[in-house]
């Protein structure tokens, strides 16, 4: 298992090195000069300029920060690949860089300041997933082409056509508009972080709606991976051995079928649990959301390359650990794909 | 967390009430198991009886689709109804009727007074859980034994089917067992509450032959020790040939003979059941001769010709066989033939297949002759 897992870390790096790489050089080649964007429409003194060139590790630098001039004094272009080492070096001190908005804070602190709210939000959507989503698959299962399993049915395929982004809206619409009117404001749910991206979220029922319209795609899959597993598993030899040894229905399901269906839908869970971490753009963004993901389409809007570049290094290596956990559990819930395992070798 | 439905049944196990007089342990009378399906209704049990007692073995022969395992599939209860319906007839055991048992006493008697084991080992055990889980569970429900009692006579189990290392093994996954070495286990797991009756859907029709016979030969060993009786359903006549006491040919849903092995064998009454000793290959006889299968395919459970089912197939069918069900013509040693022919002495000498006891009284004459 820990070969495995070691295996695993280090095909880590070429994804990694690979995904930074396409994300450096993209920044690099959209046009637009930072410092220019810094600037806005003032003329930037042209020492400031430099110094500014020099703090981003735009130009060469000597060892105390100042600029190196070049025999006719000017600046030296630092190449893009020794940035894109600079970058890699300065990931291994915890350097993310630094906004070219937000007065050059450190990329880090930012992101820092956001996860907990991206994290906080997946978790409680997970569970909504988790929850309903595998209830009303295995209840679909059991009760085949019932009223229930037709509502199911119905219900999901609906929820797996519509963008979130558009359901978030609705919900939006719904919750917080026309029943705040038609209760003449006793009872709603608020909509969005008042006051934008860096109020207060600690109040659960601001979770309520982003986490439904975050969860809903997912719960719909999850319900008809869960179903459809279901099904089948109620159908293998080994049900009916089961069967025959004098179980109930109700044993069969639980004690048999059960965890051989939960097995791809664990795996599901578990990658969308990544997804979810990486921010979720649309929905943060429709709820204004003080996450990673309304930062990222925050900072893309406004070319805060440091920010986008910050945040999609964390993500990979947030989904690259979550891929590694569900492997991991997979093996876990599956004997027969438990790797390195004493007796298979 | 999922410890559902392995309380003990405080019931009486049925296997301790004595047989009522005039009972045998098994008696099927007249069984009809009928699907409802969009295409009609499927007969594929359609009029089975035989009994059977403690110690015996019952052979159960036919090709796919002839209904053999719905039937046993019917006695354990295990087929979804609906579609399927009990038509008719009864199954008793232990002069209790299992057809009218409530789904929780079937539960009781299922894998505890009948035990049954499939035919594709690779896929029959879950592959998720230890053997030991597996091998436990029945014990647990039938016998409210521990786990640690159950993990201990489930090492017995596996020592007793003849696999080794059983300590270590009981721990492993099925993955980590051949297909011989689960049939044993499924054997094991089918032993494990010590049933009456045994009921092998094609047990060895999966496994390589080598492996079949030390298969056969296990579950005879076992029946010597234990005592229960077999119900063993098989396309292969060489499997009956070996073990059991009694056969029942099927064709279509129905029993077309029946009778002890050595009727089946070296005297059948049936055409069809000719047709089926025609196409076994016997090496035990020098010269060669070709193998005569029987020509075209079983009829349509939905949709049975008028007359008898076997007409269409059977090259000495007439008129009368195309438009009416043959009766049942029984001898008086109880072997029973559907056939309208089948009394007709000369009618089954003219035709019947020579078969391995006579080709070699043949012989013996010829010998005798020469000499």
């Amino acid at each position: 298992m820990l070969k495995f897992i070691l295996k695993r870390i280090l095909q880590f790096i070429p994804v990694f090195l690979g995904v930074t790489l396409i994300l450096f050089v993209l920044q690099n080649v959209v046009p637009g000069d930072p410092i220019q964007l810094i600037a806005g429409e003032k003329k930037l003194d042209p020492q400031t300029e430099v110094n500014l060139r020099a703090a981003y590790h735009l130009i060469e630098t000597d060892d105390n920060g100042a600029p190196i001039y070049d025999e006719n004094g000017k600046t030296i272009e630092t190449p893009l690949w020794k940035r894109y080492i600079q970058y890699i070096v300065g990931l291994f001190h915890g350097d993310l860089g630094r906004s070219y908005q937000q007065n050059g804070k450190p990329v880090a602190n930012i992101l820092a300041e956001k996860y907990p709210y991206t994290v906080r939000l997946a978790i409680v959507a997970i569970i909504i997933e988790s929850i309903i989503g595998i209830a009303a698959g295995m209840i679909s299962a059991i009760k085949r082409y019932s009223a229930w399993d037709v509502g199911v049915t119905l219900v999901t395929s609906t929820l797996v056509a519509m963008p979130a982004f558009w359901f978030g809206m609705l919900q939006q619409l719904f919750w917080g508009v026309f029943l705040k009117s038609v209760t003449d404001g006793g009872f709603y749910l608020p909509i969005s972080g008042a006051g934008g991206p860096h109020a207060e979220f600690e109040g659960w029922v601001y979770y309520i709606l982003p986490a439904l319209t975050l969860a809903a795609v997912s719960t719909a899959y999850t319900a008809r991976i869960m179903r459809s597993q279901l099904l089948e598993v109620l159908n293998q030899d080994y049900i009916r051995t089961a069967r025959a040894k004098g179980l109930s229905r109700k044993a069969v399901i639980w004690r048999h079928a059960l965890k051989n269906a939960l097995i791809p839908v664990v795996t599901y869970i578990g990658l969308d649990f990544g997804g979810m971490l990486a921010g979720a753009i649309l929905t943060e963004t429709v709820f204004n959301w003080p996450g990673v993901g309304f930062e990222t389409y925050r900072a893309i809007t406004q070319r805060d390359w440091p920010i986008v570049m910050g945040s999609v290094t964390v993500i990979v290596i947030v989904v690259m650990i979550i891929n590694l956990v569900v492997d991991v559990s997979y093996a876990f819930l599956d004997p027969r794909i438990r790797l390195g395992s004493s007796k298979s070798e | 967390m999922f410890g559902f439905g392995l309380k003990k049944r405080n019931k009486v196990d049925l296997r301790d009430t004595p047989i009522p007089e005039g009972h045998h342990l098994l008696e099927v009378n007249d069984l009809k198991m009928y699907f409802h399906t969009q295409d009609g209704v499927v007969k594929a049990v359609n009029g089975v009886s035989y009994t059977l007692d403690r110690g015996e073995t019952l052979g159960v022969v036919g090709e796919s689709g002839s209904g053999k395992s719905v039937t046993s599939l019917t006695i354990m209860g295990l087929i979804e109804m609906p579609p399927g319906k009990v038509e008719g007839g009864d199954v008793l055991y232990r002069g209790k009727s299992l057809i009218t048992m409530s789904e929780e006493e079937m539960e009781g008697v299922r894998g505890n007074d009948i035990a049954m084991i499939f035919q594709d080992p690779m896929t029959s055990l879950n592959p998720v859980y230890t053997i030991g889980r597996q091998l436990s569970e029945g014990m647990r429900l039938h016998k409210g034994m521990s786990k640690k009692e159950a993990l201990e006579r489930s090492v017995e189990l596996l020592r007793m089917v003849g696999i080794p290392n059983p300590e270590q093994r009981v721990k492993e996954y099925p993955h980590e067992f051949s297909g011989g070495m689960r049939q044993r286990v499924m054997i094991a797991m089918a032993l494990a509450c010590d049933p009456d009756i045994l009921i092998a859907d094609e047990p060895t029709t999966a496994l390589d032959v080598t492996i079949q016979a030390q298969i056969i030969e296990l579950m005879e060993e076992m029946q010597e020790k234990n005592g229960n009786a077999i119900i063993m359903i098989t396309h292969d006549l060489g499997v009956v040939a070996d073990i059991a006491d009694k056969i029942m040919v099927m064709y279509a849903g129905q029993p077309v003979e029946f009778g002890t092995r050595d009727e089946i064998f070296y005297n059948p009454i049936h055409p069809y059941t000719w047709g089926l000793n025609r196409s076994i290959p016997e090496p035990a006889i020098d010269e060669k001769h070709p193998l005569t299968p029987i020509k075209g395919n079983p009829p349509s459970l939905v949709d049975l010709p008028e007359g008898c089912s076997f007409a269409p197939r059977c090259p000495y069918a007439t008129d009368l066989c195309r438009s009416t069900v043959p009766p049942v013509h029984t001898t008086e040693t109880g072997h029973y033939a559907k056939c309208h022919y089948c009394n007709d002495a000369e009618f089954v000498a003219a035709n019947a297949p020579e078969t391995s006891r006579t080709k070699l009284e043949g012989a013996k004459q010829k010998k005798g002759g020469e000499a």
